[in-house]
């Protein structure tokens, strides 16, 4: 009882101020994943305005992953549902965030992660941040006090925006690789891009849980010049090797997907633009469904809505 | 006593040094002052005051610059 | 460079401390602190934490000398007959001198020598190219321990209390160490006086209350310095590189911005501190004491940063002015010039020299000599005019304790320390003196009606927090400085209240903080002096 007394104020405090945070973490976060909501990622949490159990297959990573694939494209060729939940410029522990929310609501057969993220440096307490925002995402919005609403006040955040790119980032423009990064693109090395242990630790942590639940993860690098070289590809065979899954890279599959670094890339050789997605995209669809048997679902009434009825948006918002 | 009053009002005439009990914690009076008060002191009581012996406790009342006065004229 | 209020000090570094303490037993408490401190001082400077250690066994010894020194005075004064006792006297306290000028030597010289060197030898290149002799010295470039000019002084006015007798010498090394290196002081003080040492050494038991109001105190910092501090950083930093580019309206708000965020970054950090160690028990001296009620420029340093201004006081001022050539000089004044401006000369003299110091201590630089010598300026001015100032008032029958005179004064003595301050910012002794000139030269208030103000990475929603909360500390302050003590009152109030107050303290400084992406926080102002 006397020791019950003494730890009630602190287990109290806590609770109080979980539930603060909960509240003020309400306030803050966007109400629907769209621009116009204050969400700055509101492409990537499209997925959660589909339906339950109708995506089979998920790309995750940073700006690479979501201007290299488009599953539009993909549901056109081949029938293969898809969501892209790359977000610009993010890190591993984000990454592992974001298949965690995945998993609440959709359970994919595939799963992809672009390679160039698991390269992105980041530390403790960028991890710590990422979960505890998880969590309480004030911590990740917090700057939209500012910007408040009436309906921030009212409403409860939902996700219900449907997103007729499926997360793809289009650009129909085009800026040519410079000579000088096509001449260092893939110089043969023994070389290895060294590996931080935490990184490690977050994409074990993530072959972890796809393993759990019967997903095949994939290692997938897109191609790109400017972000990806041979000492990456090095490392990411052994990591491939240790976390048994297959890793594959367009880098150096220039047969199979034949980048024209002079039209393909959007800037100079950092992102693919639409030319080169294509080319990724008329590669990969027949490869996922003959290795890995993805389903077709053209034609099944069930995915009219969500994809075969809104093909025609895609084509016109991306052009 | 009342010659050490009559050289507090002449320094600073706007307190009533009968009353006040925190001349220095209420920054009634600065060190500047505190100083010339000393000198001044030294020179009426005849005694001297070592460095040590100014801490806020010494000055903060007549009453303690007076016990301060009478404990030095005694050594 | 790691401060007080960040994750790893917060959220790690504490809490496993505060673990530690405890669960140990009370003799383990000591070593653990011990310990705990020097793993701190080892993840901020490594190695260099020897120098802290040598400074720590110098006092230690000379303390210790200057004990037996006393011991054999005593021995010798028992047997003395009365007439020779004066000379046995002086013979020891002479003897006690040379060992607190020992200590002095080797504490200021490594000081100095660190910390110094490259100003001085800066400053000599710059006389050897005015005299044209070619030739050049190298700048090294020196890793110094964190804190030293915080230790060194403790130190030292360890040694000085020993001299003079005011403290019994320190015979347990560990108990001193403890003292000198309690890591929530290690960074930024406040100087504690001897008398800490005793009290930490004893190592209290963690007490709900303690805890709690620690707890307030350290939140509160971290909203100081969260919400101000570091969400006026990218304008402070704007305004003073590029202050060629902007009027004399924005030459203000820079003075104004950078005073704001200097007291909420350095009463912050001290609100962490001090919180820090009454969480497990301590008692530390306050450093803060509402410094923009201060009427004068002389009251502020007594108010704001309170602990450097008594060590100055009490070994510097003091010590010099009650000495015999100064003393001598204030008596032949004093018939010169009367009793007010006769004993203004000599404290004037020793003014000097505190101001010196003062202005060094901050840091090696001619913008910090400036400073000094600005508020010595205006202290030794201020006093200068006082006489002439209540003539004044008596004849225009103007109450010099009424509300409207002392709020005129809070107003002129915040304005002066403001633009102190900016000097102190300004990247040089030049920038700061161009910029000053810029306030008046270019005198408009366009940038403000012109929405100028509004580009420094400040946006309206921005400067609208700052001045609430701004508001917010003021009514703290006004409460304090009525007596009111904030904590203890807060601390009365029902466990579910009180439980409430520590959840609204966290939300406030996760929703309104300044941090993440887009945010970069202010360095530790006071952490490289």
């Amino acid at each position: 009882m006397k020791y019950l007394k003494k730890i009630l104020p602190a287990v109290l405090t806590v609770a109080l101020t979980a539930l603060m945070l909960c509240l003020v973490s309400i306030l803050t976060s966007p109400k629907n994943n769209t621009q116009d909501a204050g969400h700055d990622a509101w492409a990537a949490y499209g997925f959660e305005a589909e339906p339950e159990n109708t995506i089979d297959m998920f790309m995750l990573g940073d700006s690479e992953s979501r201007t290299s694939i488009s599953p539009m494209e993909l549901f056109h060729n081949e029938g293969i549902t898809s969501y892209c939940c790359g977000v610009n410029a993010c890190r591993l522990c984000e990454v592992y965030e974001m298949l965690q929310l995945v998993l609440e609501t959709q359970s994919p057969d595939l799963l992809i992660i672009e390679s160039n993220v698991i390269f992105s440096p980041f530390n403790w307490k960028d991890a710590l941040e990422s979960i505890t925002s998880s969590i309480f995402p004030v911590i990740h919005w917090h700057n939209r006090w500012k910007t408040l609403t009436k309906e921030d006040f009212t409403t409860i955040p939902a996700y219900t925006s449907v997103e007729v790119r499926k997360g793809y980032y289009h650009a129909a423009l085009y800026n040519s690789a410079p000579p000088y990064l096509l001449d260092r693109y893939m110089t043969p090395t023994d070389e290895k891009e060294p590996l931080a242990d935490i990184n490690h630790y977050y994409i074990g942590k993530i072959a972890k849980t796809c393993k759990k639940k019967g997903i095949q993860l994939i290692i997938m690098s897109m191609p790109s010049v400017k972000n990806w070289n041979t000492q990456k590809h090095n490392t990411c065979v052994d990591l491939s090797e240790e976390l048994e899954v297959p890793f594959i890279d367009l880098n150096e599959m220039r047969e199979e997907v034949p980048i024209d670094w002079s039209v393909d890339t959007r800037d100079e050789g950092d992102h693919l633009n639409n030319a080169g997605m294509e080319k990724v995209c008329s590669w990969l669809g027949p490869y996922l469904r003959e290795t890995w048997g993805l389903e077709d679902h053209r034609g099944d009434p069930a995915y009219d809505e969500s994809w075969t009825d809104l093909y025609e948006a895609y084509v016109e918002r991306i052009s | 006593m009342d010659r050490l009053y009559e050289i507090l009002e002449e320094m600073q005439p706007e307190y009533d040094y009968h009353k006040e009990k925190a001349l220095i914690d209420d920054h009634l009076l600065d060190s500047l002052t505190v100083l010339a008060l000393i000198s001044e002191l030294e020179d009426e009581f005849d005694i001297t005051v070592p460095a040590v012996e100014i801490i806020p406790a010494n000055f903060n009342s007549a009453d303690a610059m007076w016990a301060l006065i009478t404990r030095l004229m005694e050594e | 460079m790691l401060s007080y209020c960040s994750v790893e000090y917060l959220l790690v570094f504490l809490p496993v401390v505060l673990f530690g303490y405890l669960i140990l037993p009370k003799t383990a408490r000591r070593y653990f602190l011990l310990l705990s401190s020097y793993a701190f001082f080892w993840y901020l400077s490594g190695p260099l934490v020897l120098w802290h250690v040598a400074a720590c066994l110098c006092v230690w010894l000379c303390g210790l000398a200057i004990d037996r020194v006393l011991a054999a005075r005593d021995e010798a004064l028992l047997s003395a007959e009365r007439s020779q006792k004066k000379a046995i006297r002086a013979k020891y306290a002479g003897k006690v001198r040379r060992w607190v000028f020992l200590a002095g030597v080797v504490c200021f010289g490594i000081l100095l020598s660190l910390k110094y060197t490259p100003f001085f030898i800066d400053n000599l290149n710059a006389l050897l190219r005015t005299l044209h002799t070619g030739r050049q010295l190298k700048v090294p470039s020196i890793l110094v321990p964190v804190g030293i000019s915080f230790y060194t002084l403790m130190a030292m006015s360890y040694v000085f209390d020993v001299g003079r007798e005011q403290r019994a010498p320190e015979k347990n090394f560990f108990r001193l160490t403890l003292w000198l290196a309690f890591f929530p002081t290690l960074m930024e003080g406040p100087f504690m006086r001897y008398d800490t040492a005793e009290q930490i050494w004893e190592v209290p038991r963690i007490k709900g209350e303690n805890f709690q109001k620690g707890l307030w105190r350290i939140l509160y910092g971290v909203l100081k310095k969260m919400i101000v501090a570091d969400r006026v950083n990218s304008a402070v930093e704007l305004l003073y590189t590029d202050f060629a580019s902007y009027d004399g309206g924005m030459m203000f708000l820079a003075a104004v911005l950078f005073t704001l965020q200097e007291y909420m970054e350095f009463s912050g950090t001290i609100d962490i501190v001090i919180g820090s160690a009454q969480c497990f028990g301590f008692v530390l001296p306050e450093n803060f004491n509402q410094p923009f009620f201060a009427k004068t420029i002389s009251e502020f340093w007594t108010r704001w940063h309170i602990t450097l201004g008594a060590w100055l006081r009490d070994y510097v001022f003091y010590p010099l002015s009650m000495s015999a050539p100064l003393k001598k000089l204030t008596k032949k004044c004093r018939a010169k010039f009367g009793n007010h401006y006769g004993p203004l000369v000599t404290s004037s003299i020793a003014l000097f020299a505190v101001w010196l110091f003062n202005g060094l201590w901050h840091g090696a630089g001619w913008s910090f000599i400036f400073f000094g010598m600005y508020h010595f300026a205006l202290i030794v001015a201020g006093s200068f005019v006082t006489p002439v100032v209540i003539s004044f008032c008596e004849k225009h029958h103007i109450n010099r304790r009424s509300f409207p005179y002392r709020l005129f004064q809070m107003i002129r003595t915040a304005l002066l320390v403001a633009v102190g301050e900016m000097f102190f910012r300004a990247l040089s002794l030049k920038t700061g003196l161009i910029m000053f000139r810029q306030m008046f030269t270019r005198a408009t208030l366009q940038s403000f009606t012109d929405g100028k103000f509004l580009k420094l990475g400040m946006d309206r929603q921005d400067y609208i927090i700052v001045a609430v909360f701004v508001v917010c500390v003021f009514v703290i302050s006004l409460l304090k400085e009525r007596g009111c003590r904030v904590l203890d009152a807060l601390y009365k109030k029902p466990m579910f209240i009180r439980c409430l107050i520590t959840a609204v303290l966290v939300a406030l400084i996760l929703l309104f903080g300044a941090y993440g992406t887009g945010y970069v926080p202010v360095d530790p102002i006071y952490a490289n002096f």
